[in-house]
């Protein structure tokens, strides 16, 4: 039956197979000897966020993005919901918990869910309020507006941009910056990603978005999934490389 | 059992569907189910989600928070359409032009507002991030790139010139292929957690 699969999906079958197994050794290995995190400075910054709106008394805004899939059915919309929930965590019983806004129905959804979740967790289900979370627009472009909106108010001590997102972002970043709001963007489309380039944020970029959190979610599957994440990228080297190899000798059509 | 019989029915149901994308025509039926139910149960979602929306807002307008005068901006505006809409239908050569005459002009200012401020930004990223590699060789690049987009260069029609211009057009995909691959990665990490159940909806 695999041999009526093509070559690109036998490739994505093997690298599929091979992360799996990565992430389960390192889920394996993790239970016995205490795993390294990888703190990079880009992901210090997060948690340097968190700091100085619990210092300030003021609230973080974050952006979950206008899709949770795009049209291949992944899950990039989602990466903005690990951040808000390990940020969420931190903030429950702050005077401005964290706010986030969804640009689609389903997103909006799971991550009232998120906020529902965390509240409830923390055995304090009345504190939770359902403006926490809001739908704040149906298109890229309502969405983008509605949150250029949402920058000026004087309760916001920061903002972070996460998730699937045009690169109509950039009035966003702009607003932030006019409003001298510290902005992170952890976007996962590469239009986002080139367009944060631009603006005056700190712009996460490859797999790095969907670790955007860093040290403040350490949940034991996510260093695990960094470590096989790691030995992902070594292999994926390894086989370009033997590839191009193969290519010019003539081996590869 | 609770929380582990959704998370096996869930668990299953991802690798149903992650089979039937490779296996194309055994699994085609599958997927398109599937695909029908992905529709119906956003639909939903976004219903609750509006209407959740309109009911905060008008919580807002009944508390008199500030900015409440937007709330009713939003409240009006959604019943309108609401209204309009199903009276007229969604179809309606008139209800359709009403709504393409607000929506169309606000689209193509903000639009016109990401140009400008994409413009800006592109300048001021040498007064904020200094003369470093970085911004010395995204501005070689944008300038490159404005001048083979004119495509003054390649109706000169020289043979080596034309040559030389594909390579340096392939250029910007090799970046992209190597983002990409790295949002992959993160990808199928991601995907496997979700899959096995090691995302919650934040109460674990």
């Amino acid at each position: 039956m695999l041999s009526t699969l093509s070559l690109n999906d036998q490739l994505a079958l093997a690298l599929g197979i091979a992360g799996l197994l990565f992430l389960l050794i390192n889920l394996l290995l993790l239970k016995r000897n205490q795993p390294k995190h990888i703190p990079e400075p880009s992901k210090e910054a997060v948690e340097d966020l968190l700091h100085v709106s619990s210092e300030q008394g003021k609230r973080l805004v974050v952006g979950l993005g206008h899709a949770l899939t795009n049209a291949s059915f992944d899950l990039a919309g989602a990466s903005g919901l690990n951040l808000q929930r390990a940020l969420l965590k931190r903030s429950l019983f702050n005077d401005h918990p964290l706010q986030s806004f969804s640009g689609d129905g389903t997103l909006a959804c799971v991550s009232r869910m998120v906020v529902h979740g965390a509240y409830h967790g923390a055995l304090a289900s009345e504190l939770f309020r359902d403006s926490l979370s809001q739908l704040s627009g149906t298109s890229p472009l309502a969405y983008t507006a509605s949150l250029v909106n949402q920058i000026p108010d004087g309760s916001n001590a920061g903002l972070l941009l996460a998730g699937q997102m045009s690169p109509l972002m950039l009035l966003v970043l702009d607003q932030a910056d006019r409003q001298v709001l510290p902005a992170i963007s952890a976007l996962s489309s590469l239009s986002g990603q080139a367009a944060g380039f631009f603006g005056n944020s700190l712009n996460l970029m490859g797999e790095d978005v969907f670790n955007a959190a860093g040290k403040l979610d350490q949940r034991k599957s996510v260093p695990a999934s960094l470590s096989a994440q790691d030995w992902l990228r070594i292999a994926i080297s390894i086989g370009l490389l033997l590839g191009a190899i193969l290519k010019m000798g003539g081996v590869l059509p | 059992m609770k929380r582990l019989l959704p998370l096996i029915v869930g668990a299953l149901s991802g690798l149903v569907v992650l089979a039937a994308m490779f296996f194309v025509p055994q699994g085609s039926a599958i997927l398109s189910a599937v695909l029908n139910w992905v529709i119906a149960v956003a639909s939903v979602a976004l219903l609750v989600a509006i209407a959740s929306l309109v009911l905060t807002h008008l919580r807002f307008i009944a508390k008199g928070k500030k900015g409440f005068l937007l709330s009713i901006v939003l409240v009006v505006s959604f019943i309108t359409t609401l209204a309009l809409g199903i009276l007229l239908g969604v179809d309606n050569p008139i209800f359709l032009r009403l709504v393409g005459a607000i929506i169309r002009p606000i689209e193509t200012a903000l639009l016109g507002l990401v140009a400008l401020v994409m413009m800006s930004a592109a300048m001021k990223i040498f007064r904020e991030r200094g003369w470093s590699a970085l911004t010395v060789s995204f501005g070689i690049s944008a300038i490159v790139f404005l001048i083979l987009g004119l495509g003054f260069l390649q109706n000169l029609k020289i043979p080596v010139l034309n040559e030389a211009i594909r390579f340096v057009e392939g250029l910007p995909m090799i970046g992209a292929r190597g983002l990409l691959i790295g949002i992959g990665i993160g990808l199928l990490m991601m995907a496997f957690r979700v899959l096995f159940g090691m995302e919650g909806s934040g109460n674990d």
